[in-house]
């Protein structure tokens, strides 16, 4: 009877763990035919279309910034060479210890324009000074006293930003040069309903820039960085689109985030202290437009693309994604009760839905069904065969939509354009079964523990440059 | 103990399904890959092959071959989206009137058929990137299915068309869009005054079409489309006549459209009485966004003195006092005083007696 209790369980884990593979197949496809007929009708010449551009609402770029050294110039210059016409850069400065701020006064020229200005309309930190660039006027800096969080620094440029757009984003990280024009393109099609846009966020650990531009892509090397590559492409091209179209997208990355200002000061900005800022904020956006039913749209914008710095070792890893699965159980655990009810429709039903059981649940249910296997395996209640067969067909499904994804981003993007890359990609695409994703599951199991909850330094490697790759 | 056959026998089953599967996308992925390189150095030849071709003939250096390198380009439907795309950045690069050889080429070509049952297709994508198009290489002679399309059940559609009409005729534009403004979206409003920009800055100005058949205007040119004529032109007064009444609309969104509309025609005198009337509107968003965007412009920055050294204390003096000590830059600011609440900055020449007037009054 036990025995018979643990086969059902085991096979209704592997089953679950396949219904989350088809779940991810369907936005696939949802999303490969929403892309398919915006290429085939859009491909001639949006982008071109300056002058509707030139009149485009502006957007201020809020870069929040500690210890970044390494990359803060880099990255400031490619967010000034970003092709929108109406642009304004605010860097903030959470009380760095290393020359990010000396870096910032000297290679841009920052004159104080301001110091201890009054509070903004979002409570933060102390804002000591603020200062503009001669060099660049579209350009700020901000001092302000440590906080330890981003969200703080987020609020600090919200407070600032006067553009009725804002991009929030890491300072290590590298657009291509349409970025913003692409998000904006698609805010612009109906500027009064966008209240959020996501973009897809790629490895920058193996990019080579030149100045403000990207001279050179190519798919990683590293086995930590290319699997979680594939996962990236399979969340921001596959999923999200798909998942977008139906109003449920859970999720603006906060690598990059492109948002309404008046929506965010509505709720108040960031949430200090919340492991997943990113996630909470898109959440609330979601529910506040829902309840008080006014008509919204987050959209996912896959062509703008974004580079960031992707953890290259385990270690790093391990802490990112435990901190990410803590800050999204505290977010599922706010929203449950939204699954099911009218009130909040596909978001209740897709969004949150998608989270409770796949995100919540998944770890838990896939995490027992590989113990108990191994349990009726070791009382020998399961014939091998029986267990390897379970076994493989799931990794070979989950491995099949690994497939699809780089198959989608290969056909409808070219993000990588040489068969070199195609075969790394293809080559993390079965790797990232075999390996990363058990260990995923296990940090995803240990996020459930009590545990440290600061993110840890993040040694960052800069960007590799044209001149030092010669 | 799990012994059923069939249920490891369809594990095993699903898992050969699932390897083959994987396999074959794989290799679809490279073939398809491999098709989009030869695509992409095709496309790459064929742009710049016309790209030449049509700046040799904006510049007036231009041949016949020339025209017939486009044209030919343009009729091949593996190369038209690159020929378009080279065609459309000469045209993007040489602003004012197309040169006439250029935009002959383009009309020899068979474009023109395409783009029209592009227009009649039954996705509104496909209808909105033809009308994307035609705005951005000034097809002309379209312009006639460009206006029918402004009663399209699909807002992106009606907006995309709005745009092409702004850059083929802005006074076309002008007379649809006032009717389009208040059902429609706040890109109404940007629409109109790029159009109202274009407008007055020419000398030709039109009769506007009565303001009581504003409302009527999509169905005016409708049925003017089908009688074989343009609607009635408008012209930029129509335009800011638009945006000063929707100033104290109940939606934020669309005053402040309205607000960004007026500043991007600061150079408009009727939008110079506007914008210095709206600093001083009760609502607090509408009077500090007008007076952001008047701050760009020395037109605005004249206004905002004017308003700011106003002896009576009044919300108009407060922001732009606000808003002209902000726009300093770090070398002109001294961190050490406090922010003034009335501008006591610098003297220069004083805005339009209309406008001055009007802040007067």
């Amino acid at each position: 009877m036990i025995a018979l209790a643990l086969n059902v369980f085991m096979i209704a884990a592997f089953a679950f763990t396949i219904l989350h593979f088809l779940a991810i197949a369907f936005w696939s496809l949802l999303s490969l035919r929403l892309l398919g007929r915006q290429r085939a009708a859009r491909r001639p010449v949006p982008l071109l279309k300056t002058p509707t551009l030139e009149n485009a609402p502006g957007v201020s770029v809020i870069l929040p910034a500690y210890n970044e050294e390494a990359v803060i110039a880099h990255s400031v210059a490619n967010a000034l060479s970003q092709d929108y016409p109406k642009l304004e850069v605010i860097v903030v400065n959470d009380g760095s210890k290393d020359r990010t701020m000396e870096i910032m006064l000297e290679a841009f020229e920052m004159a104080l324009v301001e110091e201890n200005p009054p509070p903004g309309v979002i409570h933060t930190e102390e804002v000591f000074a603020i200062y503009r660039s001669q060099s660049d006027s579209r350009l700020w800096f901000v001092d302000k006293a440590p906080a330890g969080a981003k969200a703080d620094n987020a609020n600090v440029g919200l407070n600032l930003a006067t553009q009725p757009f804002v991009v929030v984003m890491d300072a290590d990280e590298f657009m291509e040069t349409d970025c913003i024009t692409r998000c904006m393109v698609e805010v612009m099609a109906q500027p009064d309903d966008v209240i959020a846009v996501g973009t897809t966020l790629l490895p920058a650990n193996d990019i080579v820039i030149d100045g403000p531009k990207i001279v050179h892509r190519q798919a990683s090397r590293n086995y930590w960085v290319g699997c979680q590559l594939i996962e990236y492409l399979t969340a921001f091209i596959i999923s999200r689109p798909g998942m977008a179209h139906v109003g449920a997208m859970p999720i603006v990355s906060g690598g990059f985030g492109l948002f309404r200002r008046e929506a965010v000061l509505k709720l108040g900005g960031y949430i200090h202290d919340h492991l997943g800022e990113d996630m909470d904020l898109c959440v609330r956006l979601h529910r506040y437009h829902l309840e008080n039913k006014i008509p919204y749209r987050i959209i996912q914008a896959p062509e703008a693309v974004v580079w960031t710095e992707f953890p290259p070792v385990r270690s790093t890893l391990r802490r990112q994604r435990i901190r990410w699965h803590r800050g999204l159980r505290m977010i599922v655990a706010d929203t449950r009760s939204l699954i099911g009810k009218p009130a909040y429709g596909n978001f209740g039903r897709f969004g949150v839905g998608t989270l409770f059981l796949f995100e919540w649940w998944g770890p838990i249910i896939e995490g027992l069904g590989y113990l108990v296997m191994l349990a009726l395996l070791l009382l020998g209640w399961m014939n091998i065969s029986a267990a390897l067969a379970l076994f493989l067909a799931t990794q070979l499904i989950g491995q099949v939509v690994a497939i699809l994804s780089v198959s989608i981003a290969v056909s409808t993007f070219g993000f990588y354009s040489r068969p070199r890359d195609l075969g790394y990609m293809l080559l993390w695409a079965i790797a990232m079964n075999w390996g990363f994703r058990q260990q995923s599951l296990f940090w995803r199991l240990r996020s459930l523990l009590p545990g440290e909850t600061a993110w840890g330094e993040m040694p960052r490697a800069g960007f590799k440059t044209a001149d030092t790759t010669v | 103990m799990l012994s059923g056959l069939t249920l490891t026998e369809a594990a095993w089953t699903a898992a050969g399904g699932a390897s083959g599967l994987g396999a074959l996308l794989a290799v679809r992925s490279w073939f398809v890959q491999r098709s989009i390189r030869r695509q992409q150095r095709a496309d790459s030849f064929a742009w710049t092959l016309v790209h030449d071709a049509a700046d040799a003939l904006a510049d007036g250096r231009g041949t016949s071959g020339d025209s017939q390198v486009i044209s030919e380009a343009l009729d091949r439907p593996h190369n038209r989206n690159a020929a378009l795309g080279a065609v459309a950045a000469v045209m993007r690069a040489h602003p004012g009137t197309p040169d006439p050889a250029l935009t002959a080429a383009v009309q020899h070509s068979t474009i023109k058929d395409y783009l029209r049952d592009e227009l009649l297709a039954n996705d509104a994508l496909r209808r909105t990137g033809a009308l994307e198009t035609i705005e951005v290489i000034g097809l002309e002679s379209l312009i006639g299915e460009v206006a029918g399309m402004i009663d399209d059940s699909d807002e992106e559609v009606v907006h995309a068309a709005a745009n092409a009409l702004v850059e083929l005729r802005p006074e076309v534009a002008v007379g649809v869009l006032v009717g389009l403004a208040p059902r429609h979206g706040t890109w109404v409003l940007e629409s109109l005054g790029r159009a109202a920009d274009i407008l007055a800055t020419r000398d030709d100005r039109r009769l506007p079409i009565a303001r009581p058949l504003w409302r009527e205007a999509p169905s005016l040119a409708e049925r003017a489309i089908s009688e074989g004529r343009l609607p009635d032109p408008g012209d930029a007064a129509d335009a800011i006549a638009v945006m000063v009444s929707l100033l104290n609309d109940d939606d934020t969104n669309r005053r402040l459209a309205a607000v960004n509309a007026l500043a991007n025609i600061i150079s408009h005198p009727g939008a110079q009485i506007a914008l210095a009337g709206a600093i001083g509107v009760e609502d607090r968003i509408t009077r500090f966004a007008a007076a952001a965007r008047m701050v760009d412009s020395s037109e605005g920055r004249r206004i905002l003195r004017r308003a700011a050294r106003s002896q009576e204390p009044n919300d108009a003096a407060e922001v732009a006092a606000m808003v002209l000590w902000g726009h300093q830059t770090g070398s002109e600011i001294d961190p050490t005083k406090p922010m003034p609440t009335n501008y006591q900055g610098d003297s220069e020449d004083g805005p339009s007696e209309a406008v001055e007037a009007e802040v007067t009054s």
